[in-house]
C-alpha cells in the first residue's frame, strides 16, 4: 500500500476508470489509489458545499471513499458513468453525515475561510472583502437554517441538482422541494438584507 | 397599500421569477406588487444576490495529501479474511466423535453386553474412552459457552445415556478390570486434562 502524491501515475494516464475498477475487483490497491487520486477533488468539493470547513469536508472525503471502497462491486457500468456514481454516493453520505446528530456543529460560528486557498477574483482588495464578507455570511446562514430547508438549498444552488433529482433524493414531493428551497433562498434573503441595513449598506 | 397576503404572495414566487419559470398571470401580479412594495422590491434583489453567491461559491483546494490519505484509509479498512476460531472447529470434531461414539455404543447395547461376554478389560478400555470423551466434552462446553450451548445441549441427551450404560457396566465390574480404572465415580474426573480444556 504505497502512498503517492497527487501526480498521476505514468503507468495509468491511458486507463479508463473502467479498466481501473477492473484492476481495483482484482486486488489492485495502485489502481485503487489512481482512481482516488482523479476523483479527489468532485468529493471533495461535495463535501465542503455540505459542511464549509476544509477540515471536516476532507474527513468526510476520506470516510466517502472507505465506503466507496468497501461498495464497489455494488457499482455496474448499467449505472451510468463511475464519476456519476461517486457523486451520488458522495450526496447521500454528506446528507447522512448531518442526520447522524451532528446537529451541533452547524450552529457554531464559523472560522473565517481560510482566504488564501481560495481563488481570488483579481478584482480590488476592499471589494474583494467585501464580497467575501457576505460569503462567509450566506455560508453562516445556510448553516443556521433548518435542516429541511437547508438541504435542498444546498442540493440545488451549491450541488447543481434539479427539482427532479432533489425529490427524488430527499423523497419529497417535487413541490415540496421548490418551496423549501424558495423559503430558504428568502430567509437568507431577507438576513443579507437586515445585515446591509445594520451597516448601512456595506454589508 | 400593500397587504400582507400579497407580500407573502409575492415572496412565494420569488425563485419562480429568477428562473423564469413562473406563469404569466402570476408574473404580472407580482410585477403590479413589486412596483408599489419597496420590501418585496428589496427583498428579491437580495435574493438574486444570495442565489449569486450561492451559485459562485468558492471551493478551496484540498490539501494535497488528501488523495492518499483517502485511498490508505480505505485499503486499512477493507474486511480482512478471520481466521476461524480454533474452538468451533474442535467443538465440530468432538461434537461428531461424540455422536459417533453414542450412536455406536447406545445403538449397540447388545455389542456392549458381548463385550462383557468376552472381555470385561476390553469393555473397560470402552468405558475409559467414553470417560475421556465425556469429560473432553464438559470442558469444550464450558469453553464454548452460549455460542454453541445449543448444539450440546442436544448432546447432553446422549451423555445421559453413556453415563446410564457406563453405569450398568461398572455395576458388575470383573476385579481385575476395576483396579485400573482412574476416577472411579464422576464422568471424566481423572481425564480432563487433555486436549479440548478451555484455554
Amino acid at each position: 500500500m504505497g502512498v503517492r502524491t497527487a501526480a498521476p501515475d505514468a503507468s495509468f494516464v491511458n486507463e479508463t476508470d473502467s479498466e481501473l475498477l477492473r484492476r481495483c475487483r482484482g486486488g489492485d490497491d495502485e489502481a485503487w489509489t489512481e482512481l482516488v487520486r482523479r476523483h479527489t477533488r468532485k468529493v471533495f468539493s461535495i463535501a465542503y458545499r455540505f459542511c464549509g470547513r476544509v477540515e471536516e469536508a476532507e474527513d468526510l472525503t476520506q470516510e466517502i471513499f472507505v465506503k466507496v471502497y468497501q461498495r464497489l462491486d455494488r457499482y455496474q457500468s448499467a449505472d451510468g458513468a463511475f464519476g456519476a456514481w461517486l457523486s451520488a454516493v458522495s450526496r447521500n453520505h454528506a446528507i447522512d453525515h448531518y442526520r447522524r446528530g451532528r446537529e451541533e456543529r452547524l450552529h457554531q460560528i464559523d472560522a473565517p475561510l481560510d482566504l488564501e486557498r481560495l481563488a481570488t477574483s483579481g478584482a480590488g482588495q476592499q471589494k474583494r472583502l467585501e464580497r467575501q464578507e457576505r460569503v462567509d455570511f450566506v455560508r453562516r446562514g445556510i448553516r443556521a437554517l433548518p435542516r429541511d430547508l437547508r438541504e435542498p438549498l444546498i442540493l440545488c444552488d451549491l450541488q447543481g441538482l434539479s427539482y427532479d433529482e432533489i425529490a427524488q433524493q430527499l423523497s419529497v414531493p417535487l413541490g415540496t422541494v421548490k418551496s423549501r428551497i424558495n423559503r430558504a433562498r428568502v430567509e437568507l434573503a431577507r438576513r443579507l438584507r437586515q445585515r446591509r441595513d445594520e451597516f448601512g449598506g456595506h454589508a | 397599500m400593500t397587504s400582507d397576503r400579497e407580500c407573502r404572495t409575492a415572496e412565494e414566487h420569488l425563485s419562480a421569477d429568477l428562473e423564469g419559470s413562473l406563469g404569466p398571470v402570476p408574473l404580472e401580479a407580482l410585477a403590479a406588487h413589486l412596483a408599489r412594495c419597496r420590501e418585496c422590491a428589496a427583498l428579491r434583489e437580495s435574493l438574486r444576490e444570495v442565489v449569486d453567491i450561492l451559485h459562485t461559491l468558492p471551493v478551496p483546494e484540498p490539501a494535497e495529501g488528501l488523495a492518499a490519505r483517502a485511498a490508505a484509509a480505505a485499503l486499512a479498512a477493507r474486511p480482512r479474511v478471520q481466521p476461524r476460531p480454533e474452538n468451533p472447529s474442535w467443538l465440530a470434531l468432538a461434537a461428531g466423535l461424540a455422536l459417533l461414539a453414542s450412536g455406536l455404543l447406545v445403538r449397540g447395547l447388545p455389542v456392549g453386553e458381548r463385550l462383557e461376554a468376552r472381555s470385561r478389560v476390553a469393555g473397560q478400555r470402552l468405558i475409559e474412552q467414553v470417560e475421556q470423551l465425556v469429560g473432553d466434552l464438559e470442558a469444550l462446553r464450558a469453553s464454548a459457552g452460549a455460542e454453541a450451548s445449543s448444539r450440546l445441549d442436544r448432546l447432553d441427551g446422549r451423555l445421559q445415556e453413556l453415563r446410564r450404560w457406563r453405569a450398568e457396566h461398572e455395576a458388575t465390574p470383573a476385579p481385575e478390570a476395576r483396579g485400573s480404572t482412574p476416577g472411579n465415580g464422576e464422568c471424566g474426573q481423572g481425564s480432563r486434562t487433555r486436549g479440548l480444556r478451555p484455554a
